[in-house]
């Protein structure tokens, strides 16, 4: 019994290995779609990681200013008296603004020079160094090939007030992505540029692991005007966000792999004429028509997988290769169509579990009539 | 409803598999009502069922480790309803997971037990397809309701007390237990009656009928043993040694975090069935033969369940 | 089937396509023995040929083939004998494109769960005693019209059925070729095969132990 169940495999894979022209328009179209997919839950999947990975190494606490209900820059002097509440270890203020540079939006963070040492920036791939003195600044790699910058090079910054600095490192297309369009610079610098010195963007508040809430609720009572969220709920909210872009991006492509169904099956059922005579002839010399559909099932089967397969690999071709082009944007604000960045991305194996299980539900349900009206020919029908 | 990637991945295949069980449970009402099925129509109506349950089956499949990985992506979604792991996750919306969890084994369950009774006699066995077909709709329905549901405003309370030191545990005054399901010498002793057990029944020549006739169910009761006490050894033993997370009920983050124990638990669910199905199959003219090849294919799965749980243990 | 029993018998068949009727026919066919099959075109010899395989049913009549009532059989079942007992050689030589010669001749073998290595083998056996030894690899739309007809025969002959049917076996092919598939078709007679040959050849009708003639659906006596 197993052998015959093994021939029956081999022969199907026999027959998709040398008789693939069928398949392959068929399969074709699914690739391409299901690989979209794939490289959209993987760059979704990547932001998240590398997003949480980098608030996971923050403060625990975010203080911004309320405004009319909104966000708003922080007071510098509120800001200082964040250091008498209980539980505050630290802080760091930032200015984070955008600014135009030849037509080109860049983000510039400020932060105190001896913040630079000690953060995340300092551990960085970059060429050069990070900055030791006010007038040097770090400039993303994309940012620096828009502009023709290298170490040594001169920028200015001109928001409010025109400010001349010193390029004295450039990030590697591998550091984390937000960086690939910044300017990081001296918080009193940053201050300057956009010309207002008694304000900051936020206020990064450094507090003991598991008190973030208490130290939270004591901010907020300390005045109320301050807008307070704990990391966890920062990581909620850049999880929702990234999930719910993910689910709206898979969606759409679910409804591509549905109208793939019919699509399969109607090629299917025009490339079924020729496979008649093989089955006839099959039956005629003694298949069972059980045998048939055994066999022309797991062909189907086998062309999932490898749709499946293909698919994958060329996700992971598209987005580590290639960097995503035009489908990253979709993900990463302020990205361009052809992002010079790494671009985040997760390949993981459920991801391959659910393109195998995409691949082979797509193709068996789309040959599902095809392979059933097939395994039924009688010989006679093409023996006259 | 939470919309991500893995809740549209899993409301396709249970899409699918909807249509799919209509389609079959269509298929069995011609058989019946058009005309009775004699020999002349039960070979062509068992392969159609065959194809059908088969592509179910194979569709299910794949819905069973996404219904996990999709737990375990609403964490973040659910995080202020004081839900922490995947196991919160279940206590929203509890009777639709429940029913996913009940129903989508079962139908496995069933379909593999039709496609073995097909492999062991010439006539299809409408009732038991009829069964399957009506799990595989019933499961995928329960699956998409899940998925739909609104899962906001209900709160959640912890589960058990998190503790990473025994001082802890001391100090807040928690005792915690495992069940005596979960104590290892249960957990072995059943793993070697079914070890040495169903091998013995695969050889067909080495165990008299008369034994066979009890030993049979004896193997089936311990197979579904095993499961209840697998659980709870795995929830209890297992979980906290691999995770390092001690007191904490993380089967769900077992099966999704660590990739080759959601493997280990489909190969044990699967060597159940192999175990269960042989003594329903008496009735068939090849059930000794099909019951013998499911023994021995029992065994394989599950001693590849108990190497990839004891690479994760030592 | 016990040896004393005939290995075809058709009592009173009759079987309509269009405007042409085959029958009634009575016909017995010996085991172990060849039945040469001869009469013009549209004679109904290739319909008389599908009959006896189980391919077609007849509107009347009984047909039994090796013990088998063919009129009780389902489509199932009457499949199920030609995998065991039954070898035909059409006369459409038709084959699977895309599988070599060696896979082609042993493609019966499949559904019994022979290994590929074992189908390979027999299937080298068949081919030599055809002149066709080193054809294993060769793809079939690369042959000529008789080392064609000559695969077909392997493919019916392999697993040395109990009745092989053949239609038109030696048909376009040279004379020595056609002398290698009537020896090779003797020898399986010889080892017990019953034969059923529709042939226009004279040498095939002098190699039969029995002869019978259909002019226009009728037997000629």
């Amino acid at each position: 019994m197993g052998s015959r169940h093994l021939n029956l495999a081999l022969a199907a894979a026999g027959n998709v290995a040398q008789n693939p022209r069928g398949p392959l328009v068929a399969a074709s179209g699914l690739v391409i779609v299901l690989a979209l997919l794939l490289s959209g839950l993987a760059i979704s999947e990547g932001q998240r990681a590398e997003s949480l990975a980098a608030l996971e190494a923050g403060p625990g606490v975010y203080c911004t200013w309320d405004v009319f209900g909104r966000d708003a820059a922080v007071p510098l002097e509120a800001a200082e008296r964040l250091a008498s509440v209980s539980g505050v270890q630290r802080l760091v203020p930032r200015v984070v603004g955008r600014i135009e540079l030849d037509g080109r939006i860049a983000t510039v963070l400020g932060v105190p020079l001896s913040e630079l040492q000690r953060a995340d920036v300092a551990r960085m791939q970059l060429s050069g160094a990070v900055p030791n003195a006010p007038h040097e600044v770090l400039v993303g790699v994309e940012l620096a090939r828009a502009l023709g910058l290298e170490v040594g090079s001169t920028l200015a910054l001109d928001a409010h007030l025109l400010r001349l600095f010193t390029v004295s490192g450039i990030t590697h297309s591998t550091a984390p992505l937000w960086s690939a369009k910044a300017i990081v610079c001296d918080l009193a610098e940053a201050q300057q540029v956009f010309g207002d010195v008694e304000h900051v963007s936020d206020v990064c508040v450094y507090v003991p692991d598991g008190s973030e809430g208490l130290v939270a609720e004591a901010i907020q009572r300390s005045d109320r005007r301050f807008r307070v969220q704990t990391r966890d709920l920062v990581a909620q909210y850049f999880v929702r966000g990234h999930e719910l872009r993910g689910g709206t991006f898979a969606a759409l492509f679910a409804l591509a792999l549905a109208l793939a169904v019919p699509t399969i099956a109607t090629l299917s059922y025009l490339g079924a004429t020729p496979r008649r005579r093989e089955i006839g002839l099959l039956k005629a010399e003694g298949w069972s028509t059980a045998e048939v559909l055994e066999m022309v099932a797991l062909e189907s089967v086998m062309i999932g997988l490898g749709v499946a397969t293909i698919a994958f690999a060329l996700a992971v071709l598209f987005v580590r290769v290639l960097g995503a082009p035009l489908l990253a944007a979709y993900f990463v604000a302020d990205l361009g169509a052809f992002p010079e960045a790494r671009i985040p991305a997760r390949f993981t194996a459920p991801m391959l579990v659910a393109a195998v299980g995409l691949g082979v539900t797509v193709t068996l349900a789309g040959s599902l009539w095809t392979t059933w009206r097939t395994a039924r020919t009688r010989p006679i029908e093409v023996l006259r | 409803m939470i919309l991500n990637g893995w809740t549209v991945t899993a409301a396709f295949l249970a899409a699918c598999s909807t249509v799919l069980g209509l389609v079959t449970l269509v298929a069995l009402l011609r058989a019946r009502t058009r005309h009775p099925v004699g020999e002349g129509d039960a070979s062509s109506l068992k392969a159609l069922l065959g194809l059908l349950l088969g592509a179910l089956f194979t569709v299910r499949l794949f819905g069973l480790p996404l219904h996990y990985l999709v737990l375990k992506s609403y964490v973040p979604f659910l995080a202020d309803q004081g839900v922490m792991c995947a196991y919160g996750v279940t206590r929203v919306q509890a009777e639709w997971v429940r029913a996913v969890q009940a129903l989508g084994p079962a139908f496995l369950f069933t379909a593999g037990l039709w496609l073995a009774f097909a492999a062991a006699c010439a006539r299809p066995r409408l009732a038991l397809a009829s069964v399957a077909a009506s799990l595989a709709l019933a499961s995928s329905i329960a699956e998409l309701i899940y998925l739909a549901a609104d899962k906001g405003g209900q709160a959640v309370t912890c589960c058990t007390q998190f503790s990473s030191a025994p001082a802890t545990l001391e100090r807040v005054g928690v005792q915690w237990t495992a069940s005596p399901l979960a104590h290892p010498a249960s957990f072995a002793l059943l793993q070697l009656v079914l070890l040495v057990g169903a091998p013995w029944m695969g050889r067909a020549a080495a165990v008299h009928r008369s034994a066979r006739a009890w030993l049979g169910p004896l193997l089936t009761v311990a197979a579904a043993a095993n499961l209840a006490v697998s659980h709870a050894f795995w929830r209890d033993e297992l979980a906290p040694r691999v995770l390092g997370l001690p007191y904490h009920r993380c089967v769900y983050e077992l099966l999704t975090d660590t990739r080759a124990l959601g493997l280990a638990a489909l190969l044990l669910f699967g060597a159940t069935c192999s175990a269960a199905w042989p003594p329903l199959l008496r009735s068939a003219p090849e059930g000794e033969r099909v019951g013998v090849a499911l023994y021995r294919s029992g065994f394989v799965l599950h001693i590849s369940s108990l190497l990839l749980v004891a690479v994760h243990v030592v | 089937m016990s040896p004393a029993e005939p290995s075809v018998c058709l009592t009173a068949v009759v079987r309509h396509r269009g405007a042409f009727t085959l029958g009634p026919l009575d016909i017995v066919l010996a085991p172990g023995t060849w039945t040469a099959l001869t009469g013009p075109s549209g004679a109904g010899k290739t319909t008389l040929l599908n009959l006896v395989a189980g391919l077609d049913g007849a509107d009347s009549g009984h047909v039994e083939v090796c013990g088998a009532d063919l009129g009780g059989l389902d489509e199932a079942g009457r499949t199920a004998l030609r995998r065991g007992s039954i070898g035909v050689v059409f006369q459409e030589r038709l084959f699977v494109e895309h599988l070599t010669v060696a896979e082609n001749v042993a493609v019966r073998l499949v559904p019994f769960g022979v290994p590929a290595s074992e189908r390979r083998a027999r299937a080298a056996i068949e081919l030599e005693r055809l002149g066709l030894s080193g054809y294993l690899d060769r793809s079939v739309p690369t042959l000529s019209s008789g080392e064609r007809q000559r695969v077909a025969v392997a493919r019916a002959g392999i697993t040395e059925p109990r009745l092989l049917l053949a239609d038109e076996p030696t048909a376009s092919v040279d004379e020595e070729t056609g002398v290698r598939v009537l020896e090779y078709l003797a020898r399986l007679r010889d080892r017990g095969t019953t034969l059923l040959v529709s042939s226009h050849d004279e040498s095939a009708r002098e190699k039969a132990d029995a002869h019978l003639e259909l002019v226009g659906g009728r037997l000629v006596v």
